[in-house]
C-alpha cells in the first residue's frame, strides 16, 4: 500500500492556467493507497428560503438535496464543511478533495464522522463529473469492509489498539 | 420627504392595504423602478430612480392575484402614454411571493427629460384590474454625439475612507511640525467632494450597490449590481439598468477597461460589466464579461485575479459550476439583444477570450511583455484574489514567502496593471471608460490588518499617479478617485510610545491591557509625529518603526492587538491551497472563525493577551455608513465639488462625456 499525501497533488508555483498534477500523484493512478484526512461535513440543515423540487411519487424536497450522493463521502486534508443550502456547488472545497466511494453504503448517505481517518482503497486519477455535478480529480474506492476482529490499524492511528 | 411625511404615508399605505384585503382585490406588491411615489405615495423629491435620456432600463411589477385567480395581462404606460413593447409574465419564485406574477417590460428608454410617472395595469382572470403608479426622473443629454470627456477613469479604493488616506499619507510622505511633508497623488487633485453611500435597502452598503451606483446612476439592494430587486430566485433575470460602459459603447463606440487586485468576479469589477442580484455568482458573472460586455459593452481590458472561473470544470483549480452560472429568460435576451447564456461549466473561458482577440497574460512578466500592438487584454494573475501589496512587495524584496505559499510568486502591482490598461485602451480614438480598483484596502480593513491596508492604499495611490499623468498629458480625460464605502471604521488613534523592540517584548510576555494599551498608546501630543522611510520601490522600508502610528476600528469584531505587522496575512478561504501547509498555518482573526479546520489555526496576535472586544459579531470588521471622500482631476473636474449622493457621480461624469461644455 502506498501513501497518498494531499500536499503532493499539484505543482507549485501555479502555471499559466490551472493547477497541474504532479508526476507523483499521476503514478498512483490505479494503485492501492492509504490516505489520512478528514471527512467533509455536509450540512443538511433545512433551509426555509430554498426552492422545493416536487418529484412524482416522492415527497417534496429542497433542490439542494440532489447535491448529497448516497454511498459517497469527500475527504480533505483538514476539517471542512459545506452548506448545500447556502452555497450549492459554489463552496470553498479545495481542489485537493478526494471523492471516496464507500462500498457498504451504496444506496444510503454516509454518516458524518469527525476526527482524522485513515482510509485504504484503490485510487483513480483523472477528471470526472460526479452525480451531483461536482468535478472530481482524485477518487478512492474503499476496500470492502472487513470483519472487526480482522481489522488492524497502524500504530499511532486514532483507532489503533497499539499505543 | 420628511420623517413625518413618511409616517403619514406609511399609515395611509397600511390603511389602503387593509381596505384592499376587505374587498379582495388583486394587489401590486412591487413596482420597479423603485419610487417613493409607489412606496409612500409621495411624489416629491428626491426621486429614487433616475436615468439619462436614452439610457435603457426595465419596468417591472409583481401582482398578487386573488385566491383562485390568475393574472392574464399587464400593461405599462409612461406619462399616460401606453408602451407598445411586449410585457412578459412569469411566476414569482421567492417564498414570500409564491402565487404572484412578475410582469416585465425590457429595455425601455425615455426620450424626454424631466420627472415622469409610470403606471402598471394588471388584469386578472375574473376581469378585475389593478393599477399602481410610480415615478422616475430623466436627465437630459444636450448633444449626445459630441464628446466632451473622451476618457473617464474611475478609481475606486474599496473601503477607502478619509482615515485610510491620511494613514497612507503619514506613512509614505510623513508629517513634521504639524504639516504634511508631502502629498499623495490623490491629494493633489484640485476638486474634492463628499459622497453619501446608502444603498437601496440599508444605510450600510456593500460593495455591489456601492460601486454599481457609479455605473448605473441608481441604487441597488445590497449584493446586487446593475439591477433592481425582484421577486424571483433567478440570479440573472432582474430588471436591468444600462451600465456606463454599455451606454458609451453603444452610443459613442468607446471602450471599457476593468482592472482590480481582487478576483475579477468580485463586486466592484462585476458592477461595471455585469448584471446580477448575486455578487457571488462567479461563473455567470465571468461568462457575462465575454458574452455581453465584450460583445456589446466595449470591454477590451480585464485584469485581476479569478482564473478559477475561467478554467473548464475538470481542470484542477476550476470553480465553474452550474449553480452560479446563468441562462437568461428568452424575453430578456431578446429585449436587450444579448446572448442568452448557457449552463456550461466545462467552458474554457480563457480560450474563448483568446478567440475573441484577447492577448492573455498569466503573470507580471507576461503583462510587461504585452506590446504596443495589443488591442485587447485579459490578465488573470491568481486563481482567486491576488496577494496584497505588502506581501507582493516583500516577495519582490525577497523578505517573504507569502506569494510563494499562494503559488503565484510573480504578480503585478496595480500601477503596472493600470499602465498596461491605459496603453491598450488609448488606442480607441472614440475614448474609453476605465475602472481601477484597489480591492484589498477593504479586504484588509475587514481583517483589521492595518499595515496591509495601508500598503494597499499606497499601491492604489501609485496607480492614481499613473492615471493622473495620463490625464495631464492629454486634456480630454476625467479622473475620479473615490470609494464605494468606508470599511472598518478605521481611525488614527495616536502612536506608540515605545520602540518596536519593546512592543515585541510586551507581546511575547503576554502583557495584556496594561503593557500593550495603557503603557503603549500615546494620544494627543504623546503621539507626536511617527517617522517612516520609503524604499526605492516606493513602499515603506518597514511598518514596524519605533513609536509607530496606531490604528483603531469603530466597526471592529473581536481582535487581539499587539500593534506589530503580522508576517502572514489572515487566511483566505478562497485560495486553493488554504487548507495545506503552509497556508493551513496562516492565522485566523478571532475565535469566531471556527468553521472546519479554521478552529485549528492560531489566532492572530493572541500571544500578547490584549483582546479588544468587538462591537460587531463575527470574525471581521464591517463597512460603515459615513460619507466618503472623492477627488477629481482633469476635464470638467469642477463638476464634482460639494456633498452629494453616490448616484450623482454617474450623472456628472456622463454629462461630461456627452456635453463638451468645458474647455479642454
Amino acid at each position: 500500500v502506498e501513501e497518498l499525501r494531499f500536499a503532493d497533488f499539484f505543482k507549485l508555483p501555479v502555471g499559466p492556467e490551472g493547477l497541474e498534477v504532479t508526476p507523483k500523484l499521476r503514478a498512483l493512478d490505479g494503485k492501492r493507497v492509504r490516505v489520512l484526512g478528514y471527512m467533509v461535513r455536509e450540512d443538511l440543515t433545512p433551509c426555509n428560503s430554498c426552492p422545493i423540487i416536487q418529484t412524482k411519487g416522492r415527497r417534496p424536497a429542497p433542490a439542494w438535496m440532489s447535491l448529497t450522493v448516497a454511498g459517497r463521502m469527500m475527504l480533505t486534508a483538514a476539517p471542512a464543511s459545506v452548506s448545500h443550502a447556502h452555497y450549492g456547488l459554489a463552496d470553498d472545497l479545495p481542489p485537493q478533495t478526494v471523492f471516496v466511494t464507500v462500498p457498504d453504503k451504496f444506496g444510503e448517505l454516509v454518516p458524518y464522522t469527525s476526527g482524522p481517518m485513515l482510509l485504504t482503497g484503490v485510487l483513480s486519477v483523472g477528471s470526472k463529473i460526479e452525480p451531483d455535478a461536482r468535478a472530481s480529480l482524485v477518487r478512492l474506492t474503499l476496500d470492502p469492509p472487513q470483519p472487526i476482529a480482522a481489522t488492524t490499524f497502524p500504530v499511532g492511528h486514532p483507532k489503533s489498539t497499539n499505543p | 420627504m420628511t420623517a413625518r411625511n413618511i409616517l403619514t404615508k406609511t399609515i395611509a399605505a397600511a390603511l389602503l392595504g387593509c381596505s384592499s384585503i376587505a374587498y379582495g382585490a388583486p394587489e401590486i406588491t412591487r413596482l420597479t423602478p423603485p419610487s417613493a411615489l409607489f412606496t409612500f405615495n409621495d411624489p416629491t423629491p428626491p426621486y429614487i430612480a433616475r436615468f439619462l435620456e436614452g439610457q435603457r432600463f426595465d419596468l417591472q411589477c409583481t401582482i398578487k392575484p386573488d385566491a383562485g385567480q390568475t393574472i392574464t395581462s399587464v400593461s405599462f404606460s409612461v406619462d399616460g402614454k401606453a408602451l407598445p413593447q411586449p410585457v412578459a409574465l412569469a411566476p414569482a419564485t421567492v417564498p414570500a411571493a409564491i402565487g404572484s406574477t412578475v410582469a416585465t417590460l425590457r429595455a425601455f428608454s425615455a426620450s424626454t427629460s424631466g420627472v415622469q410617472t409610470f403606471t402598471a395595469t394588471a388584469r386578472q382572470s375574473d376581469g378585475q384590474t389593478i393599477t399602481a403608479t410610480g415615478n422616475f426622473e430623466v436627465i437630459g443629454i444636450k448633444n449626445p454625439r459630441k464628446g466632451g470627456a473622451t476618457n473617464i477613469i474611475v478609481m475606486i479604493g474599496d473601503g477607502l475612507g478619509a482615515s485610510h488616506r491620511t494613514a497612507a499619507r503619514i506613512v509614505s510622505r510623513g508629517v513634521e511640525l504639524g504639516k504634511a511633508s508631502g502629498l499623495l497623488a490623490m491629494d493633489t487633485f484640485p476638486v474634492t467632494g463628499q459622497i453619501m453611500t446608502a444603498s437601496l435597502n440599508s444605510i450600510i452598503t456593500d460593495s455591489s450597490p456601492g460601486a454599481a451606483c457609479y455605473a448605473t446612476g441608481n441604487k441597488s439592494n445590497n449584493n446586487q449590481q446593475g439591477v433592481f430587486p425582484d421577486d424571483t430566485l433567478d440570479k440573472f433575470d432582474n430588471p436591468r439598468v444600462e451600465l456606463i460602459g454599455e451606454m458609451l459603447a453603444r452610443l459613442q463606440g468607446r471602450s471599457l477597461g476593468i482592472v482590480t487586485t481582487s478576483d475579477v468576479f468580485d463586486a466592484t469589477p462585476g458592477s461595471f460589466g455585469t448584471h446580477s442580484q448575486d455578487r457571488g455568482a462567479g461563473t455567470g458573472i465571468c461568462d457575462q464579461y465575454l458574452d455581453e460586455t465584450v460583445a456589446n459593452g466595449g470591454l477590451t481590458v480585464l485584469l485581476g485575479g479569478g482564473r478559477k472561473w475561467f478554467l473548464p470544470q475538470g481542470t484542477p483549480g476550476s470553480a465553474r459550476n452550474n449553480s452560479n452560472d446563468y441562462v437568461l429568460p428568452q424575453e430578456l435576451a431578446s429585449g436587450w439583444s444579448v446572448a442568452p447564456g448557457a449552463l456550461d461549466p466545462q467552458r474554457d473561458l480563457i480560450s474563448d477570450f483568446k478567440a475573441a482577440g484577447f492577448t492573455y497574460a498569466a503573470d507580471g512578466s507576461a503583462l510587461q511583455a504585452v506590446n504596443d500592438s495589443t488591442t485587447k487584454l485579459l490578465g488573470l494573475f491568481a486563481l482567486s484574489n491576488m496577494n496584497v501589496a505588502l506581501d507582493k512587495i516583500n516577495g519582490r524584496r525577497g523578505n517573504s514567502s507569502v506569494v510563494n505559499d499562494y503559488g503565484f510568486p510573480n504578480q503585478p502591482m496595480l500601477d503596472e496593471m493600470t499602465d498596461k490598461a491605459l496603453q491598450v485602451l488609448s488606442k480607441n480614438k472614440n475614448g474609453f471608460v476605465l475602472m481601477v480598483e484597489g480591492a484589498s484596502i477593504d479586504k484588509q480593513a475587514h481583517n483589521m490588518d492595518s499595515e496591509r491596508w495601508i500598503l494597499d492604499t499606497i499601491e492604489f495611490d501609485r496607480a492614481v499617479a499613473r492615471a493622473k499623468a495620463f490625464a495631464e498629458s492629454r486634456g480630454d480625460t476625467l479622473v475620479i478617485v473615490t470609494a464605494d464605502h468606508e470599511c472598518g471604521g478605521a481611525v488614527i488613534i495616536g502612536a506608540s510610545q515605545v520602540t518596536d523592540a519593546s512592543l515585541q517584548n510586551r507581546a511575547a510576555a503576554g502583557g495584556g491591557v496594561t503593557a500593550l494599551r495603557n503603557q503603549v498608546v500615546g494620544t494627543y501630543e504623546s503621539a507626536g509625529f511617527p517617522l517612516y522611510t520609503s524604499a526605492p520601490d516606493g513602499y515603506p522600508t518597514t511598518m514596524d518603526v519605533d513609536r509607530k502610528m496606531l490604528i483603531g476600528y469603530g466597526g471592529n469584531a473581536d481582535r487581539y492587538e499587539d500593534w506589530r505587522t503580522s508576517d502572514r496575512p489572515a487566511h483566505d478561504a478562497q485560495q486553493p491551497f488554504d487548507s495545506f501547509a503552509p497556508l493551513s498555518t496562516y492565522p485566523r482573526i478571532n475565535a469566531q472563525d471556527a468553521n472546519g479546520m479554521n478552529a485549528t489555526r492560531p489566532i492572530r496576535d493572541q500571544q500578547g493577551n490584549f483582546l479588544i472586544t468587538g462591537q460587531v459579531p463575527g470574525s471581521t470588521a464591517v463597512h460603515t455608513g459615513g460619507d466618503i471622500p472623492l477627488s477629481a482631476l482633469g476635464y470638467g473636474a469642477i463638476e464634482f465639488t460639494g456633498t452629494y449622493d453616490n448616484t450623482d457621480v454617474f450623472f456628472r461624469a456622463m454629462s461630461l462625456a456627452f456635453d463638451g461644455k468645458h474647455k479642454k
